[in-house]
């Protein structure tokens, strides 16, 4: 029985990851809302079917916000803790170890003269416009 | 001869008086618009360019146990032990294909605390934004209270300034409207009344000669215009998003097919109901609380803010305005600041450039 859930467990895995790639072609398509929304449910309804045949393979716990709590009050291990104690400082790496995070930010350029602008905030602060 | 030798003294004094102290550490100055969709930061480079860089203030937790074969390669993430946060402008993106929400640290203009992780993430956010250092200047925009909801800006105020404080930065906090008008209004000696359309809250100042007369925000905002055409039409707020930044004209909203053009038709009309609902607000404020003090006289109006982005949003503003006959003051002009989503970090970059340099 074991070799047949995993069989199921593997098949239902790469329906949703087709549905997935679909379903990312269709939001860059700008396709119509209601195709979306069926794509969605449809994911939506495999993937509780995958999580139920998983625990019935007796998967490891889900995530347990709870158990996440309690592990970090109990272990210094100086992974991810609150700023009640210490700040965190992430390492910020991929699987494959190099560093990435470019991509989240959008930057520009452009020239611009601001010196009149801080002159007249240095200006302003030391009171030598007339401010009344 | 003694000519020569006193000439050549005075050089040497010159010199003197010129040697730098190269041990001292210069100070790296910053500025951060801290919006509810958008983080953007404001430095100057050493070629006298304002150098934005803007993240969407997003991220999508996911656990490590879900992804199983997931190519993270192409996103951009951060990782604790158990958890994988993508950040940024990728959160959006793969939202919909993992199933999950995205999260948002911040709510109606301020920080959020509905979710225990958010205020790490988000320092892990800024953190990418403007890096760490030993001695710097970080000016941050922040909210005026609400005139029509009950909120402070204290605890929000206070969480950024411990973030860039352990960054490295002495943090300095100004009202992102006043931060308009030290961008925009140096030739007005930073008087004019000003506009910051974000997504959490819209928030307005008036300022004379660089002190604030007015400051004040609404509740209303992007989120507000999004998630009340999703109610009317009974969708989802983040698909109005998409109609609204692309392809929507304020002006003319009778294109594409037809349930977008009643979706396009509902943004107008909610476009204009936040237009009018702030002017209201300034039309009290100045006849309530503001009747004995001499308003300064003919002031630019300058609108900035993502929101206000929309095309056809300055057309619609001016139409609304200059048709309000009951405007207690008079107004030199309208237009929108430099760049409406960046005008917030650059006003605050000026005041992080001056304050560095006193």
């Amino acid at each position: 029985m074991s070799i047949l859930r995993r069989i199921l467990l593997y098949v239902k895995a790469m329906s949703i990851k087709f549905t997935q790639k679909l379903l990312s072609e269709r939001i860059n398509s700008g396709e119509d809302d209601q195709y979306l929304e069926i794509l969605k449910e449809i994911l939506l309804e495999l993937r509780n079917i995958n999580n139920k045949l998983s625990d019935i393979e007796s998967a490891p716990p889900k995530y347990s916000r709870n158990d996440e709590l309690e592990s970090r009050e109990q272990t210094n291990s100086g992974s991810f803790e609150t700023y009640k104690s210490e700040p965190f400082i992430p390492t910020i790496e991929s699987k494959d170890g190099k560093s990435k995070g470019t991509s989240a930010t959008t930057s520009n350029k452009k020239k611009r003269d601001v010196s009149k602008n801080i002159k007249g905030l240095k200006d302003l602060n030391s009171g030598e416009n007339d401010g009344s | 001869m003694a000519a020569k030798k006193e000439t050549t003294s005075k050089s040497k004094k010159q010199n003197k008086d010129e040697v730098v102290d190269l041990t001292a550490p210069s100070k790296k100055i910053v500025s951060v618009d801290c919006g509810t969709m958008n983080l953007v930061s404001a430095t100057m480079n050493e070629k006298d360019e304002v150098e934005t860089t803007s993240m969407r203030n997003v991220y999508l937790p996911l656990d490590k146990g879900e992804l199983g074969t997931t190519d993270l390669s192409q996103m951009s993430y951060v990782e604790t032990e158990d958890m994988i946060y993508i950040v940024g402008e990728d959160a959006y993106r793969y939202a919909n294909i993992f199933g999950n929400p995205v999260k948002r640290p911040m709510q109606k203009g301020l920080i959020s605390i509905d979710d225990v992780d958010s205020l790490d993430v988000l320092a892990m956010m800024i953190e990418k934004l403007v890096g760490k250092t030993k001695n710097g200047i970080c000016v941050y925009g922040v909210p005026a209270a609400s005139v029509d909801k009950e909120n402070d800006i204290i605890y929000h105020q206070n969480v950024y300034k411990r973030i860039f404080e352990e960054l490295g930065y002495t943090s300095i906090p100004l009202n992102e409207a006043m931060a308009i008008i030290y961008s925009e209004c140096s030739e007005d000696q930073f008087s004019g009344l000003s506009f910051s359309f974000g997504a959490g809250l819209s928030n307005c100042a008036m300022s004379y000669k660089g002190n604030p007369v007015m400051t004040f925000s609404v509740s209303r905002g992007g989120d507000w215009i999004d998630e009340s055409v999703a109610r009317q039409f009974g969708t989802v707020p983040n698909r109005i998003t998409s109609i609204k930044e692309n392809n929507t004209d304020l002006s003319n909203y009778k294109i594409g097919r037809k349930k977008e053009r009643m979706i396009r038709e509902g943004i107008v009309y909610y476009y204009t109901d936040l237009i009018r609902y702030t002017l209201d607000v300034i039309k009290k404020k100045i006849n309530t609380e503001l009747e004995d003090v001499d308003l300064p006289d003919c002031i630019p109006v300058i609108v900035s803010g993502g929101t206000s982005k929309a095309k056809g949003f300055l057309d619609l503003f001016k139409g609304i305005v200059e048709s309000d006959e009951d405007i207690p003051f008079e107004i030199k002009e309208i237009r929108y600041a430099d760049d409406p989503l960046t005008s917030v970090a650059e006003g605050l970059l000026i005041k992080a450039l001056a304050e560095g340099e006193e």
